[in-house]
């Protein structure tokens, strides 16, 4: 008759454990030595052993009574029995299976995050027929001020919406967060377009092509976010195949620039209905998964999750990246892409990386005699991703550099490099609980350089603050946990 | 002694009113039993969301529940001079877990911990700091303690602090101010207990069915913690015990084997006063004839702690010598215990006799479980005092049994009693059994009568209204063998 309940949820104890290897058949009279017997049967448990009582809870638990082990050690009762054991044996420390690093995830699945973080840029060539139109104000390219305010309304809003459907999935809420992701997506696409249209009215000079365009680019990232959360990249890279290889066509000169507009809105409209039909698929499997054998809701005891406020940060943080990125991309008065795309793919190595630096915490935790051994170990990691993540971009900037623009790469990096290290850094941060601080840095930041201050500036102080911040905020072991 | 309705809060883990059978069974019969008390029932539970399984009779005036795991109990960690207070008295108490020569300090840090707690702190935003965390890390690695040759690294003090902190979620509950708390198990259920005898000088009344802290030792074997982690977090169950055999003014195991924990643990034998389960013999009448083909029948929840690997073997011992007889296995499978019903199964195959082992599953009326075999039959390792034991001698049947918990002091002279875990031995009383029906019957007909002179529902009822009213009436006081003289009826 017992009632317990384990400490921790999810934690799984066995009542009984094995029983001990019984050296001698049960009855057959007394043995010439006892206490070397009931050493060689009880000496393993005794050796583990925190204290005697352990010992005698093994014994009893064994099934031996405290007649047995009258008849057969020649002992008081089980606690005797126990006492001398755990004295007269030496303490073992067996270790328990090591346990697996919960942060392994192929280099492979990384990539192709990347791959999809960065190909929806492709359309922007095919969009051509829908932008044209009188340049905007500061000479930069018509329909940019109402595609970026869209972009930048989508992008902050997708990153609050993943961070709550996240939150959903971890507590195994699986037909909460689909309800989640299918309502927020929809609401993420009018909001865009919402941004758009004032964009549009209040400058008046942009046309319906514009307006649609950016239609279709919110409900596309608000599947885009639906597949990405749920884990349906390949899904996602299917979909972005016909814009993709448009637009590349497009870029390479193999489809002529007096290609038909039908032609090139079939592409875009092919990919957006393709993403839209994947996502609404993927929410359909994920809300069947959470339900019971019975067809019964299995999640109705769901824990309520925090307040809408504690996924402000990530979307504020979601609206400072999109600035920061764009910020290199709408440089002076041309769109200079290179560096956008070069950020924009390495995101799949990023969280690699990200990937990596947990791992390698995961090995400290278990490594670190003391918090201040820890806390070193949490700062080699940390610079060790970091340089990871600057190699990763250097390479993606000089290749995409030399062949998009043919620039060379010297100043290009100046910007870029500071820039990455901010965003990695803040990244880690806010994968690690720290949402606020990443938010907060990088939100100043992407207003200076809104207001002009040159990038390689506000990258190169952003990321000495973040980087400062993450060595002293990651080497808590409590943050962890 | 004073006529006024008594006040009892229950407190509970795990069981009562949110889990069926064993220990809420008894909760049941005892709120059924005494209409004129006002119970409270303070539950601790898992999530916290987990839903009555029992209808609730009317003197159960409030039922609430401290969950263990749940939502991280809001609240910010003490700063500053705060903290450093706060933890110092932390370190005293971890000290406490390490080492023997620290025992002492454990009772006042709890309190301290108690304390702070109950008036506006966060224990959990406290324990789960960067500070608490240090403090057990450099604490535990010191030369003098046992932990340091373990080599304890950052990741156990993780752990170990999580799994404290959640142990101790408790502490926040209000605990009762008045009438009598009563544990109904050992462990973190005293918690509010310790603190309501404590803060508001409520007598507490500790009623041990299992040994919660036998029952921890076992279960953390095969924990996936390392030593240190396992060192702590026993060492807090162990002075947990301690302190509420200790404090407990009465504390009412439901056998005698029991008491050897709890004497051991630190228990003034004076305090401990053995109460047996009881039945209800109206529910319980004699069974009737037995069946044809000799059958041996067994009903309980299908768990390895009832080692039917050990009735499985020895029915195919006696299958060898009655070819026609069958055992029948009455109960559910547990959530997660399917695995270990495939493996009987698989045993039953193996030793031939597939076919003639039966499970019945979940049966409502449970006397005819009983009433299937010849002999009823029970083989477990551990057992505090089964009420399928005394259910069945209740119904007139002859019974053999494991010698573990209180199933010898059950069964008396009534029932065979064999050694657990050794098949040959069951085998053998068994067949002697089914072999000789007037012995057979004569035993059954005491068992009966040693129920109804010893083991019925009314008289533990009885017993504990007593112990209510003598708790009450002498307030604070800690009850001496002098105190209650009145309760020798009880089986001390």
């Amino acid at each position: 008759m017992s009632a317990t309940l384990e400490l921790l949820p999810g934690l799984r104890l066995s009542p009984l454990p094995p029983p001990s290897p019984s050296v001698r058949p049960a009855g057959a009279g007394l043995p010439a030595d006892p206490a070397e017997e009931a050493a060689a049967r009880f000496s393993g448990i005794a050796a583990a052993a925190v204290h005697p009582f352990e010992v005698a809870a093994a014994i009893e638990a064994d099934g031996v009574t405290d007649r047995q082990v009258q008849r057969d050690y020649g002992r008081l009762d089980a606690f005797e029995l126990a006492e001398e054991l755990y004295a007269d044996t030496p303490r073992d420390y067996p270790e328990p299976e090591p346990a697996p690093s919960p942060w392994s995830a192929p280099l492979s699945a990384s990539l192709l995050r990347g791959l999809v973080y960065a190909l929806p840029g492709l359309a922007f060539p095919i969009g051509r027929p829908f932008l044209r139109g009188p340049a905007d104000v500061g000479g930069l390219p018509h329909g940019t001020y109402a595609l970026s305010a869209s972009l930048l309304l989508c992008w902050a809003w997708n990153q609050g919406l993943a961070h709550r459907a996240h939150l959903w999935l971890g507590r195994g809420g699986r037909r909460s967060a689909a309800r989640c992701l299918g309502l927020g997506g929809g609401l993420g696409a009018l909001l865009g377009l919402a941004g758009a249209l004032a964009v549009a009215l209040g400058t008046g000079r942009d046309s319906g092509g514009v307006l649609l365009f950016c239609a279709g680019q919110s409900l596309y990232m608000g599947a885009s976010c639906v597949l990405l959360v749920l884990g349906g990249e390949t899904a996602l890279l299917g979909a972005l195949a016909p814009a993709a290889l448009g637009g590349a066509a497009s870029l390479l000169g193999l489809l002529p620039r007096t290609a038909p507009p039908p032609l090139l809105l079939g592409l875009l409209l092919t990919t957006l209905s393709l993403a839209v039909l994947q996502a609404n698929r993927a929410l359909r499997r994920c809300a069947d998964a959470g339900r019971g054998p019975d067809g019964e809701p299995a999640d109705q005891r769901d824990e309520p999750l925090p307040p809408f406020r504690s996924s402000l940060p990530h979307a504020l943080f979601g609206l400072a990246m999109a600035l920061l990125t764009l910020g290199t991309a709408l440089r002076g008065r041309h769109v200079d892409v290179a560096p956008t795309v070069a950020l924009t793919l390495s995101m799949g190595p990023a969280e690699w990386l990200l990937y990596g630096y947990r791992r390698r915490i995961h090995h400290a935790l278990r490594a670190a005699a003391s918090s201040r051994g820890f806390a070193l170990r949490s700062v080699q990691s940390l610079l060790l991703g970091l340089a990871g993540y600057l190699g990763v971009l250097t390479l993606l900037g000089t290749v995409l550099g030399l062949l998009l623009v043919g620039l060379p790469f010297g100043p290009q990096l100046a910007g870029l490099l500071p820039l990455g290290a901010a965003v990695w850094t803040a990244l880690l941060l806010q994968a690690l609980g720290s949402a606020w601080l990443a938010a907060g840095i990088c939100a100043p930041a992407a207003a200076a350089t809104v207001a002009g201050v040159g990038e390689t500036t506000v990258g190169a102080v952003a990321a000495a603050v973040l980087l400062l911040c993450a060595c002293a905020t990651l080497g808590r072991v409590t943050v962890h946990r | 002694m004073t006529n006024g309705s008594v006040e009892v809060t229950l407190l509970t883990e795990g069981t009562y009113p949110y889990v069926h059978g064993g220990v809420s069974v008894w909760c049941d019969q005892l709120v059924r039993g005494m209409p004129e008390v006002d119970f409270h029932v303070l539950g601790i539970t898992g999530s916290g969301r987990e839903s009555q399984v029992w209808e609730l009779p009317p003197q159960v005036r409030s039922v609430s529940s401290t969950p263990l795991w749940g939502r991280t109990p809001p609240g910010a960690a003490p700063r500053g001079r705060g903290l450093r207070r706060f933890l110092a008295g932390y370190e005293r108490f971890l000290l406490s877990l390490l080492d023997a020569d620290f025992e002492r300090y454990f009772a006042d840090e709890l309190y301290e911990l108690a304390e702070f707690a109950l008036t506006g702190g966060s224990l959990t935003a406290a324990l789960r700091s960067e500070g608490a965390l240090r403090s057990l890390q450099s604490l535990w690695s010191r030369p003098f303690l046992a932990t340091h040759a373990a080599r304890p690294t950052v990741q156990d003090a993780l752990q170990a602090t999580d799994l404290l902190e959640h142990a101790l979620r408790p502490l926040a509950v209000q605990p009762p101010a008045r009438g009598v708390a009563h544990a109904v198990t050992g462990g973190l259920a005293v918690l509010p207990g310790l603190s309501a005898r404590r803060f508001h000088g409520v007598p507490l009344l500790l009623s041990e069915h299992g040994i919660y802290l036998r029952e921890r030792y076992l279960s953390y074997r095969t924990a996936p913690y390392r030593w240190p982690v396992k060192a702590l977090i026993l060492g807090f169950f162990r002075m947990l015990a301690g302190e509420g055999y200790r404090s407990a003014d009465l504390i009412t195991p439901c056998n005698r084997y029991n008491r050897r924990w709890e004497e051991r643990g630190g228990c003034d034998p004076e305090r401990i006063r053995t109460v047996y389960n009881g039945v209800d013999p109206g529910l319980f009448p004699y069974a009737g004839p037995e069946p044809e083909t000799p059958t041996l029948s067994w009903a309980g929840r299908i768990d390895p702690i009832k080692d039917l690997e050990t009735l499985i073997r020895a029915f195919a011992l006696v299958r060898a010598e009655l070819p026609e007889a069958r055992l029948r296995l009455f109960g559910a499978v547990p959530a997660g215990g399917e695995g270990y019903r495939e493996r009987l199964d698989r045993l039953a195959a193996e030793l031939g006799v597939g076919a003639a082992v039966v499970f019945e599953g979940r049966i409502d009326t449970v006397r005819h479980a009983y009433a299937a075999g010849n002999v009823v039959m029970l083989s477990s390792i551990s057992e505090g005092f089964p009420f399928s034991l005394i259910e069945a001698m209740a119904c007139g049947r002859a019974t053999v049994s494991t010698d573990v918990g209180g199933v010898g002091e059950a069964v008396g002279d009534t029932g065979l009693v064999v050694p657990p875990r050794e098949p040959e031995a069951m085998a053998r009383a068994t067949l002697g059994l089914l072999r000789d029906p007037a012995r057979r019957q004569a035993l059954g007909r005491a068992a009966r009568d040693r129920v109804l002179d010893q083991f019925t529902l009314e008289r533990t009822v009885g017993t504990f209204r007593h112990l209510y009213q003598a708790l009450v009436d002498r307030p604070g006081a800690s009850c001496g063998a002098a105190a209650l003289p009145a309760l020798a009826g009880c089986g001390a």
